[in-house]
């Protein structure tokens, strides 16, 4: 209902009462609007990281991602194997490059786990951590 | 085999019974529930807030009413309670903490017998903002007025002359016996010219959050005898929204400027000063199609 009307709102003009209404509709679905903020900017620089993969950082270190959600590749079953000593088979999924600060014992047991692995395994397990974080909070939907 | 069949049956059967018998209760109730009428129009002065107060007095007469003030200024509130010290003597005892609280029975008082008030003061300003970071949507008054909304006839709301929450969250309040709007006009451009805003909102209101809204009727108020253009207003108003004008027209009169300082109670010139809300009450009542009252 109120996605028809803001697409409605779209083709016409949107009078103050649409307005009004439209900014709770924004509220209510901040993710699907920032993505499609991002897909439609463009100022993005794109650079290539070390895994020769496409990414875009703008000027404020905001991550622009031209990723589609559905490209984004689960990779706990090549950690699962990787932890547990089994053969993990190689993926190469699109990825943003970022970099933050992390806790000291945080960081030397991911070095630790990663060391055991190949290059580009340091961030699966980062990423994993952050969705299984995110999908208990219910930010983003769970992958199967 | 056979007996199988005939249990079959005997279960079909009683389902059906079932779900009659429960849409024979539900529809009972849906009679048991109070006609909201919002009074509005975003230009200040129109009456608003003596036409809300006089309405909610008449319909006390004679059916049970719950009288809203959803405008800071609290002119509902000292109107029906005398009280002009609103910031103190209402203090966290208002509409703003019914609806972040999403309850409003703690907040009702009573005015006198079938008359009661959620009052509000000057700390409604803060409610857009409290909404928000309580993730609020517009239907918070009416999760807030759910607990009580089968105990009134009528739920009477005075709105402020903005486009605000304040206005929207009655505008989007559902209610099975039907949910109404009073535009007041006072015959001047500038309200002339907020009638069709008042009706977008109307509009917005209806399509995201409340299907049985409806723009009960244009209420002609504060009418100057002497002013000539009241003709043209009148015939301009009928030509744009046909059927929506009340028959009755509120003109302006002393006695009733004069009743927040009367009072109800005890007042000599309460008949002269309800004169034409009499016959307006009568006309709402018909358009809003009130089965009857509801005890
Ligand atoms: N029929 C009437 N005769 C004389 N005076 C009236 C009448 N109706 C309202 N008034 C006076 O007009 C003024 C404005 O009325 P009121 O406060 O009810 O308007 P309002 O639309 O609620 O204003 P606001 O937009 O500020 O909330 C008040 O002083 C009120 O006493
Ligand atoms: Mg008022």
């Amino acid at each position: 209902m109120s996605s028809k009307n803001s697409l409605k709102d779209k083709i016409r003009k949107p009078n103050a009462s649409q307005a009004f209404f439209n900014s709770y509709d924004a509220n209510d679905n901040t993710k699907d609007h920032k993505t499609e903020h991002n897909i439609n900017n463009d100022k993005g620089v794109s650079i290539k990281d070390n895994s020769s993969n496409n990414t875009t950082i703008d000027n404020e270190n905001t991550i622009k991602v031209y990723v589609k959600n559905d490209d984004v590749v689960n990779d706990n079953e090549y950690l699962r194997r990787l932890a547990t000593g089994k053969k993990a088979v190689k993926k190469k999924p699109k990825k943003v490059f970022t970099s933050f600060y992390m806790d000291p014992d945080l960081a030397s047991e991911v070095d630790k786990i990663a060391a055991r692995g190949e290059k580009g395994d340091k961030s699966k397990l980062i990423n994993q951590g952050i969705r299984t974080l995110l999908e208990g909070y219910g930010v983003i939907e769970k992958k199967s | 085999m056979f007996t199988i069949f005939i249990n079959y049956i005997y279960v079909v059967m009683l389902s059906a019974i079932k779900s009659y018998i429960l849409l024979y209760i539900l529809k009972g109730v849906s009679i048991l529930t109070a006609t909201i009428i919002t009074f509005g129009i975003s230009k200040g002065g129109c009456s608003k807030s003596t036409s809300s107060g006089i309405t909610s007095y008449l319909l006390s007469q004679e059916e049970k009413v719950l009288a809203i003030d959803m405008d800071g200024q609290g002119n509902l509130t000292s109107f029906l309670t005398g009280e002009y010290d609103i910031c103190n003597v209402f203090e966290e005892k208002t509409v703003l903490e019914a609806i972040l609280e999403g309850d409003a029975r703690p907040y009702i008082i009573r005015i006198q017998d079938n008359l009661d008030l959620i009052p509000s003061n000057d700390f409604l300003a803060t409610l857009p903002r409290q909404m928000y970071s309580k993730r609020l949507k517009l239907d918070a008054l009416q999760k807030a007025l759910a607990p009580i909304i089968e105990d009134y006839d009528w739920i009477i709301i005075d709105t402020p002359p903005s486009l605000s929450e304040q206005t929207i969250l009655p505008l989007s309040t559902y209610s099975e016996a039907g949910s109404h709007v009073v535009i007041m006009f006072d015959g001047s451009m500038f309200a002339y010219y907020a009638i069709p805003k008042f009706i977008e909102m109307v509009e917005g209101a209806r399509d995201r959050y409340n299907a049985n809204l409806n723009t009960a009727g244009i209420l002609f108020s504060l009418i100057d005898a002497r002013a000539k253009e009241n003709e043209a207003m009148l015939e301009s108003i009928e030509e744009e929204y046909p059927h929506l004008k009340f028959n009755t027209v509120i003109k302006r009169k002393a006695s009733t400027r004069r009743l927040p300082i009367a009072g109800f109670n005890g007042n000599p010139e309460l008949k002269n000063a309800l004169e034409y809300y009499i016959p307006f009450v009568e006309e709402l009542k018909k358009r809003v199609q009130q089965k009857q009252p509801q005890r």
